[in-house]
């Protein structure tokens, strides 16, 4: 058996990354149907917290490894992940303070490496699986969100151009609830599963678990829920970015966004091509702007959201290095992990203690 | 070095079925609001026939909607 006290720690931080990985891709399904008036924010963010709790029920084929394919399976040890979940954490909430969406999972693959690469040096790392997980899929996902989303627009104006603008925007408003809805039950389905993944890991790690064994139901319900308690919360900076700071939309080109959006995520996730829903929905709502006219994107905002999706795998990946180093330093028992995680608890206290006191959203701007 | 770590056929499909999809709902969706729009306008302007005709495209392309829809669903459980 494994130390019990590491086992809490991971468990505790993959649900902490959970609830981050809630609210921060929570604009991913509802920022467009906001802007747009489809849905009233807090409608918005109910019907996605409800969906994403959903969505984590419906399949339990849990990708049973963190980082599968890009470090080495065997040298991952719950400390290594622990320190992994603490990048991945860290370049959550920064990138939420600062109102740019990114990748959660690139985020917690870059923690891990960095965590990994620390532990055991530069062979626990499989270049080819960060080209091939990574960086191609980053490459890809916005481009092609933006030609489908863009050349969508085209033909929906082409279509409905000539027709009275009331009945038409109501129309594609309901097809945004539509549309946002499946987005929050492919997140939900994809993003759950990942910490389940992890708890299952570090369960398996631990000796509680045999790697046979079905996903145990308190494990299921804790994902679904800090999820769907993330989403709820709702990263209110990032929304307003994807919302209304990217492009002012029209119900047409918020359609043609989630309508594109979802559209390549599902054919990515048919084929097995592992697209970021960040990255695509960010590159739609981009194209459903730039083909009414290029000029009608904030291509400043653009580039600092290109910015951070470039640093994402290396700050992550230098916190949860730093972390390993820092647990490293009290040896390799459970003594490292815990004083971290007390000094990040301490710090979040810290840092939103005065918000909490004063009855203010956790994740609301200001 | 694309084609040495990566499936190229993978990607073409992705590319390919992406396009598809997201510009075909897309099309049909505004089809859908076409045909419930421009049916209405013909319908007061006394074109019964050709409003049924209209709409009769907007249904059909309602339903081809809906489906695309059930289909993702049925991708998403089934993935």
């Amino acid at each position: 058996m494994g130390d019990p006290v590491v086992l809490v720690i991971v468990v505790g931080s993959a649900l902490a990354f959970d609830f981050t990985n809630g609210f921060h891709d929570t604009a991913n399904a509802v920022a467009t149907s906001i802007s747009t008036r489809a849905m009233s924010p807090r409608i918005a963010v109910t019907i996605a917290a409800i969906l994403n709790f959903v969505g984590a029920f419906i399949s339990l084929e849990v990708a049973a490894t963190v980082a599968k394919g890009i470090v080495e399976a065997d040298l991952v040890t719950p400390t290594i992940v622990f320190a992994g979940l603490v990048g991945a954490i860290a370049w959550n909430l920064a990138t939420w303070y600062f109102g740019l969406p990114s990748s959660s999972s690139h985020a917690l693959i870059g923690g891990v490496v960095g965590s990994a690469f620390v532990a055991a040096g530069p062979d626990a790392v499989k270049g080819s699986g960060l080209l091939e997980k990574v960086v191609i899929p980053a490459l890809v996902a916005p481009v092609l969100a933006l030609v489908v989303a863009g050349a969508g627009i085209l033909v929906a104006y082409r279509i409905v151009g000539r027709q009275r603008p009331g009945p038409v925007a109501r129309g594609f408003r309901l097809g945004q609830i539509i549309t946002g809805s499946l987005f929050s039950l492919s997140h939900g389905l994809n993003d759950a599963q990942k910490t389940m993944g992890i708890i299952f890991l570090a369960l398996v790690a631990n000796g509680s678990l045999a790697p046979g064994d079905d996903v145990p139901l308190w494990v299921v319900v804790s994902a679904a829920s800090a999820i769907a308690a993330g989403t709820y919360v709702g990263g209110w900076r990032i929304i307003r970015t994807m919302g209304s700071r990217i492009i002012k939309m029209d119900p047409a080109q918020g359609f043609a966004a989630q309508g594109a959006g979802a559209a390549v995520i599902l054919s990515a996730s048919h084929v097995g091509f592992p697209l970021s829903t960040t990255h695509v929905i960010s590159g739609a709502i981009m194209g459903a702007g730039a083909a009414k006219r290029v000029s009608a994107v904030r291509w400043g905002v653009a580039g600092n959201i290109a910015v951070a999706w470039v640093l994402t795998l290396p700050a992550a990946a230098a916190v949860g290095g730093a972390t390993y180093g820092i647990t490293a330093i009290f040896g390799n028992g459970a003594l490292g992990p815990l004083v971290v995680a007390i000094s990040l608890v301490g710090l979040l206290l810290a840092a939103f203690g005065k918000r909490l006191a004063q009855g203010r959203t956790l994740t609301a701007e200001g | 070095m694309m084609g040495a770590v990566l499936d190229a056929g993978s990607l073409v499909e992705v590319v390919w079925v992406s396009l598809v999809a997201g510009i075909g709902v897309t099309a049909i969706y505004s089809l859908a609001l076409y045909g419930g729009a421009r049916s209405a306008e013909l319908r007061r302007r006394g074109q019964g026939r050709a409003a049924a005709a209209v709409g009769a495209v907007g249904v059909i392309a309602g339903i081809a909607f809906v489906l695309g829809v059930a289909l993702a669903v049925r991708l998403l459980i089934l993935r």
